[in-house]
């Protein structure tokens, strides 16, 4: 981790003079299509900071919960609050200058250049104009990232992987209380995975914000999350620290897979057994 | 993040300032140019007037003072002046307005016409100079015209409240009704007779050298507004850009502004074509051209289309002046001409690639 003035930036703790509570909260929130529900009766409260990471099974809605955060899907019935306020009754704007959310992947038809497009996550701060500030906190994000040699090319041209650490480096940029990102490291090598679990969690813990991550792998996760929530059957199943949630029997109930744990160096370890016919 | 060896650190900060200043020089220079281009077009006339008296004569009549030779000063305010200022009114607008759809629709083929707008337009014209229906009568088409230009808006700002208006839905809603317009406007022409079919067919090419200095200051202040507005609007077109949901989550409402932009941009692009006639190729071609220059940042990509979009619009004025004197052509047949293999070109050379 590079150590300059440039990229301290970035890290700055969350400012907190009103003390506004720092929180995300589910209150017997059901979302679904016409009549079928993905989730049912969802009570969750997340009100520590540092990194959580939801997984499950395909298809479970672990997408899903995390967009009713932000509003972009609407819960049929139930709440979410951020920071203390219902979210139905903020702004996209208000949402936005709290919480950034990190999506998969995103295309674009016109060129934009890397940094511009990282340069777009100041719009909650920043509004019109373009400060200094602004220009420095993208450098900053752009050298976090290591994505330096890409500093001229069209975010078009980029491999998946590339753009996802666009997308995490425009999520940092928004200084967020809160920051969620949607499988971020599905496209990326297993240093990089590394790399931006370690980064995220000291993230979470230095800026002392809330991390939430949409996830798949399960050694990662248990490696580096401080807490998971593993979700099944229209809601959350298990929710914890990563060896209370990710045992043998859990892993067998939600994703029908035989797993061996072991717990090595305080580090829960997660071997599948591989079926064959 | 990683620790192994990487190149020297970002320096977006200088590469911003350098961008900014070429951007800058871009629309300086554009600007400049129309100014000097509109004095020169105004010279060029059966009548030989130097630039000198041009320049005279726009300074005599800003500040309303008496004009040394009345007959020169009625030849460039009230003969020249009234289509060279429509000219590039209308290219600015036009521009304009090509960027705000052509952002917001994430789509490099919406202008004004695939919009359904100028063939709204279109229909309003023919209905008026053929059956002889007037909306409001005595008004001649320009009402009709207009009016018929914001149909396309109105069925989608009305559709919008049954589904979500994303930018596939009012492409295909602009294009449906641009076909529907289109086939009534052919019907009409079928039954017209022929001096009314001459009449339609000029306006649907589109001039500049009809209107006169009211007309010209009306669509002015129309575009200006409307660029005010969408300038102002320009980081959020940017967002847009970036798809839905990313535009969301940084604090866009995007269903909300797209209808409102759609609406105002709308506005001036029908103000435009209800005095002018159908002026294709303008709208849909600056702000290609000028994104190959400086940029899809649309903060920069509004006045730098606009003013470009006014020099070729101009430019377009010029040739048609010129070309078959002592017959003024139509404008709209020289911006096809211009932009047609302008346009292919740009896609030839698309090194850039500035759209995909």
């Amino acid at each position: 981790m590079d150590d300059s003035d440039n990229i301290s930036l970035l890290l700055e703790p969350r400012k907190n003079e009103d003390g506004t509570p720092l929180s995300v909260r589910f209150e017997n929130m059901t979302f679904g299509y016409d009549e079928k529900n993905i989730l049912e009766n969802v009570n969750l409260t997340i009100d520590e900071p540092g990194l959580l990471c939801i997984l499950g099974p395909n298809g479970v809605g672990k997408t899903t919960i995390v967009k009713c955060i932000n509003k972009l899907l609407k819960p049929k019935s139930g709440s979410v609050y951020v920071n203390g306020k219902n979210v139905h009754d903020m702004s996209l704007l208000d949402i936005a200058k709290i919480l950034a959310f990190v999506p998969n992947q995103q295309q674009t038809v016109f060129s934009m250049t890397v940094p511009e497009a990282i340069l777009m996550g100041r719009h909650p701060r920043a509004g019109w104009t373009t400060s200094q500030r602004d220009i420095q906190i993208v450098d900053a994000a752009i050298d976090l990232l290591g994505l330096q040699e890409f500093s001229t090319r069209d975010i078009r041209q980029l491999s998946a992987g590339q753009t996802q650490r666009v997308l995490i480096a425009r999520g940092l940029v928004q200084e967020p209380d809160i920051l969620i990102l949607d499988e971020p490291t599905s496209n990326l090598d297993v240093k990089f995975q590394m790399d931006v679990m370690r980064f995220l969690k000291a993230y979470a813990r230095d800026r002392g914000i809330i991390v939430i991550m949409v996830c798949h792998d399960l050694n990662i996760t248990a490696a580096y999350a401080d807490r998971v929530v593993l979700m099944y059957g229209k809601g959350v199943f298990a929710d914890g620290k990563p060896s209370e949630v990710l045992t043998a029997e859990n892993i067998k109930t939600v994703y029908k897979v035989d797993a061996e744990v072991n717990t090595k160096n305080g580090i829960t370890q997660i071997n599948l057994i591989p079926k064959f016919d | 993040m990683s620790d192994d060896e990487l190149p020297a650190k970002s320096n977006f900060e200088s590469e911003y300032r350098r961008l900014t200043a070429k951007r800058l020089g871009f629309i300086a220079i554009c600007a400049i140019a129309c100014l000097l281009l509109m004095i020169f077009a105004a010279t060029i006339g059966s009548y030989p007037i130097s630039a000198g008296e041009v320049f005279n004569s726009i300074l005599d009549a800003i500040l309303g003072r008496e004009p040394a030779d009345e007959g020169i000063y009625h030849i460039v305010i009230n003969l020249r002046m009234p289509a060279i200022v429509t000219a590039v009114v209308c290219g600015f607008g036009l521009a304009v307005c090509g960027v705000c759809m052509q952002s917001m629709l994430k789509n490099p083929l919406a202008d004004p016409y695939t919009m359904g707008i100028s063939s709204g337009a279109g229909f309003g014209a023919a209905l008026a100079m053929i059956v002889g229906f007037e909306l409001i009568s005595g008004t001649g088409l320009v009402v009709n015209a207009f009016i018929f230009a914001l149909l396309p808006a109105l069925v989608i700002l009305f559709l919008s409240k049954f589904r979500n208006a994303t930018p596939t839905m009012m492409i295909l809603c602009g294009i449906a009704l641009m076909y529907l317009f289109n086939a009534a406007t052919q019907l009409f022409m079928l039954i017209a007779d022929p001096e009314d079919l001459s009449a339609v067919y000029k306006w649907m090419i589109g001039s500049v050298d009809g209107t006169n200095m009211t007309e010209a200051a009306i669509v002015l202040v129309v575009t200006i507004l409307g660029t005010i507005y969408v300038q102002f609007m320009s980081n959020q077109l940017n967002l847009m850009g970036l798809g839905d949901e990313s535009a969301k989550t940084l604090g866009v409402d995007v269903e909300r502004k797209r209808l409102i932009v759609l609406m105002v941009v709308t506005m001036v692009a029908a103000t435009i074509v209800s005095f002018t006639g159908i002026i294709g190729f303008v709208g849909l071609v600056a702000p290609h051209m000028v994104r190959a220059i400086i940029g899809t940042d649309n903060r920069y990509l509004v006045p730098a289309s606009g003013f470009f979009g006014a020099l070729l619009l101009l430019l377009s004025h010029l040739v048609a002046m010129t070309i078959a004197q002592p017959t003024i052509l139509p404008v709209g047949v020289i911006t096809s001409c211009i932009g047609g293999p302008l346009f292919l070109f740009l896609i030839l050379r698309n090194s850039k690639e500035v759209w995909s």
